[in-house]
């Protein structure tokens, strides 16, 4: 449904709006250096925060309130390798999936006064936008993730690798791909149990499509991996019964491994509107 | 090769989890030949070739095998000749048991064709009992009637001619070339009959005209002997200057000298008649029924004809000479912009004769007319054809009337709204008949 909308921004603030709570306890206003807005006087208030300029104005009291500054910085890195551009019948790509899921956390976290930033494999690892929380940042994401190409077959750990020196400790990482490594996954999980070693959240959203994970059928046909050149495999997956479970025994695998090293492992499913899909995961997370 | 095209190759589709397929055996879309797509071109050409039919309007008509008889019946044939005329157009018109396979066109100036469903016993016996018609007949006639005749035959898929006739010269139009191969695109078979003008028909005319000696070198005039030949005149071997024996007709070819020019006068005033061609030697210039002009000849346009009043016209010359015929001569042919072009006048006894060209010039003798116009010009002052000395036509002017190299019999096409049954609608009900079971053919869902 939200990839009815178009624009980035338009989906971000749409999730938004759908979510009462923050993913952040922070989302509240408090003292801190950076204005919020204006309110009237009440008796009890701290009148170092008067503004006595607007009083000079209106002859009336009232009082600055200042936003709590967050302390955290997250990056949210994209998968756009070519992988990620495949779409189902139901004509959602993987990578616009992802950009949409991307989109709602940078807009929740950096209304919560989280400093976010941006980085993305695919051709080639790059860290996009270094984490912060000033204004024009979501916009300059929003930029970025719009220009975002499925293409290449760049590996996460060749990315992940450089936000080491980026992202400062106790931060987080929000990792959005298919996780359809050359190796399985191993060196993606090597490298998020890295992060959380030193004290970091790690997130993983798995993106999948219906027929990718043998739910909807595909005919017959001679397949081919993207990021794999080769020759083509006659294969008639819907009438493949064990194709289903390999796909399933991939992922059961992989997330068993992240998990072990303490890596949050979200499966999502593109024919689930992103939205709802990500209130699922913020709802049981209880933020 | 639209079908070759069009099959439909396997489908390639990227899968990023294509590493967790298992190859298929059974299913797997191989590109490999179906039974079906014998069945897919054949019904694709089916209803290709059935549209196309149903377009061009196909018609079923059914053939009737046999040749039918087109017979040109000269009605110029001499009375005599006549009863014996009539036999053989039966013979070929009428089967034993008397059915026509044919139609017969009676020509003399003007033609008249006879339809088979007229074509009987009794229509022969009424000609054999009528007299011919008094006047020679026009081949040009009998051409005309051909394709009219070919119309009217529906009892055949093909047809013959044939032309009974004496074959005269007098029968010749200067228009029989053209109109001969716009008539018939087959073979004519020339029959000859018998003409008391001419004798039978399986001898030549006897009666000689006179004698002809061309006035020239020794390979000189070839192509007026020949000519002059056919149309029945004595040829005397060539000479360099009048010998003393006289001939009929001298045709000067080549210059001469003063004496010659001299005697050759003489021989004309005599009764001879003396044909010059350009350019005419000096010493005769003087007495020619010519008036040359200030300007020397040129070369003639060879497209420009020759043309005689009684009918030959002469296309292909290659040179024409300035002037005029003098204000005391006959004109006996015209170029085609009107200008003289052959004069003759009286020369006491005889006559002599000036043409303004090169007779063996161009292509002056390949025309089937040649021959009838050398024999106008050797006939010099005459007013009139020779009624005694009507001759056959020469082999050349046969030759055009036969048609070298042409099919004996021709396949008669359906002309206007041929008769027959109309197949476009069951060729359109089949064409999309085939389309339909193409389509399914082609786009049923497979197992």
């Amino acid at each position: 449904m939200l990839s009815r909308l178009g624009g980035l921004e338009l989906i971000a603030r749409t999730v938004a709006r759908g979510f009462v709570a923050g993913v952040h306890p922070s989302s509240l206003r408090g003292s801190g250096d950076e204005f919020a807005r204006h309110r009237a006087y009440q008796q009890g208030d701290d009148v170092r925060h008067v503004d006595w300029k607007l009083f000079a104005r209106s002859d009336r009291l009232f009082v600055r309130e200042y936003r709590e500054r967050s302390n955290l910085r997250a990056f949210l890195v994209v998968d756009h390798s070519a992988s990620m551009g495949y779409t189902d019948a139901h004509g959602v790509s993987k990578l616009r999936y992802a950009n949409m899921a991307a989109a709602a956390l940078a807009f929740l976290m950096l209304n919560a006064g989280d400093g976010v930033g941006l980085a993305t494999f695919g051709a080639a690892p790059e860290v996009v936008l270094p984490p912060r929380s000033r204004r024009g940042q979501l916009h300059q994401m929003l930029l970025r993730l719009g220009e975002l190409r499925a293409e290449g077959n760049a590996a996460a750990v060749s990315v992940l690798d450089r936000l080491g020196d980026v992202l400062p400790r106790r931060g987080r990482l929000i990792v959005l791909s298919d996780l359809l490594e050359a190796d399985d996954g191993a060196g993606l999980a090597a490298a998020l149990g890295r992060f959380r070693a030193r004290g970091d959240e790690v997130v993983v959203l798995r993106v999948l499509t219906p027929a990718e994970a043998g739910i909807a059928p595909l005919p017959p046909a001679l397949y081919f991996d993207p990021e794999a050149p080769g020759a083509p495999v006659a294969a008639a997956p819907a009438t493949d019964a064990g194709y289903a479970r390999r796909v399933a025994t991939y992922y059961d695998t992989l997330a068993g491994r992240l998990r072990g090293s303490g890596v949050e492992y979200v499966p999502l499913m593109t024919d689930r509107p992103v939205e709802w899909a990500l209130a699922g995961w913020i709802g049981a997370r209880g933020g | 090769m639209l079908h070759l095209l069009a099959r439909r190759p396997p489908v390639r589709a990227a899968l990023p989890t294509a590493r967790f397929l298992q190859p298929s055996r059974t299913e797997a879309p191989r590109f490999r030949p179906r039974p079906t797509d014998l069945l897919l071109l054949a019904l694709r050409a089916l209803w290709l070739l059935a549209l196309g039919a149903a377009l061009a309007g196909a018609v079923w008509v059914r053939s009737v095998p046999g040749i039918a008889e087109i017979v040109l019946l000269d009605r110029g044939t001499s009375p005599t000749a006549w009863p014996a005329a009539v036999d053989s157009a039966r013979r070929l018109l009428l089967t034993p048991e008397g059915e026509a396979r044919g139609a017969l066109v009676l020509f003399d100036t003007a033609a008249v064709l006879v339809p088979p469903a007229r074509i009987e016993a009794a229509l022969f016996d009424s000609l054999r009992r009528s007299p011919p018609a008094a006047g020679a007949a026009t081949y040009t006639a009998a051409l005309r009637a051909i394709p009219e005749a070919a119309t009217r035959i529906g009892a055949a898929d093909s047809a013959r001619v044939t032309l009974l006739s004496s074959l005269q010269w007098d029968g010749w139009r200067g228009g029989v070339a053209p109109l001969r191969d716009a008539a018939w695109p087959g073979a004519i078979r020339l029959v000859p009959l018998a003409d008391a003008r001419s004798g039978t028909a399986d001898t030549p005319a006897t009666t000689e005209r006179g004698r002809v000696r061309v006035i020239g070198g020794e390979g000189r005039g070839r192509f007026v002997r020949a000519a002059l030949a056919a149309a029945g005149w004595g040829v005397a071997p060539n000479t360099v200057a009048p010998p003393d024996t006289a001939d009929a007709v001298y045709v000067v070819l080549d210059s001469l000298s003063p004496a010659a020019a001299a005697t050759l006068l003489d021989l004309a005033r005599n009764g001879a008649t003396v044909v010059v061609a350009a350019p005419a030697p000096e010493p005769l210039q003087a007495a020619l029924p010519w008036i040359r002009s200030p300007a020397a000849a040129g070369a003639a346009d060879p497209s420009s004809a020759l043309t005689f009043p009684e009918g030959p016209v002469l296309a292909g010359a290659v040179v024409r000479t300035g002037g005029g015929a003098s204000l005391d001569a006959q004109l006996l042919a015209a170029w085609e912009d009107g200008r003289p072009a052959v004069a003759a006048r009286r020369e006491g006894a005889g006559c002599l004769v000036f043409a303004a060209t090169d007779l063996e010039g161009g292509t002056l003798p390949l025309n089937p007319g040649y021959p009838l116009a050398l024999d106008r010009m050797a006939r010099g002052c005459t007013a009139a054809a020779d009624p005694v000395a009507a001759h056959r036509l020469d082999a050349g002017a046969k030759a055009v009337i036969a048609g070298a190299n042409l099919p004996a019999a021709v396949a008669l096409l359906p002309s206007g709204a041929p008769e027959g049954a109309h197949l476009a609608p069951w060729l359109l009900a089949l064409a999309v008949l085939a389309l339909l079971a193409e389509t399914f053919v082609a786009y049923a869902p497979r197992r």
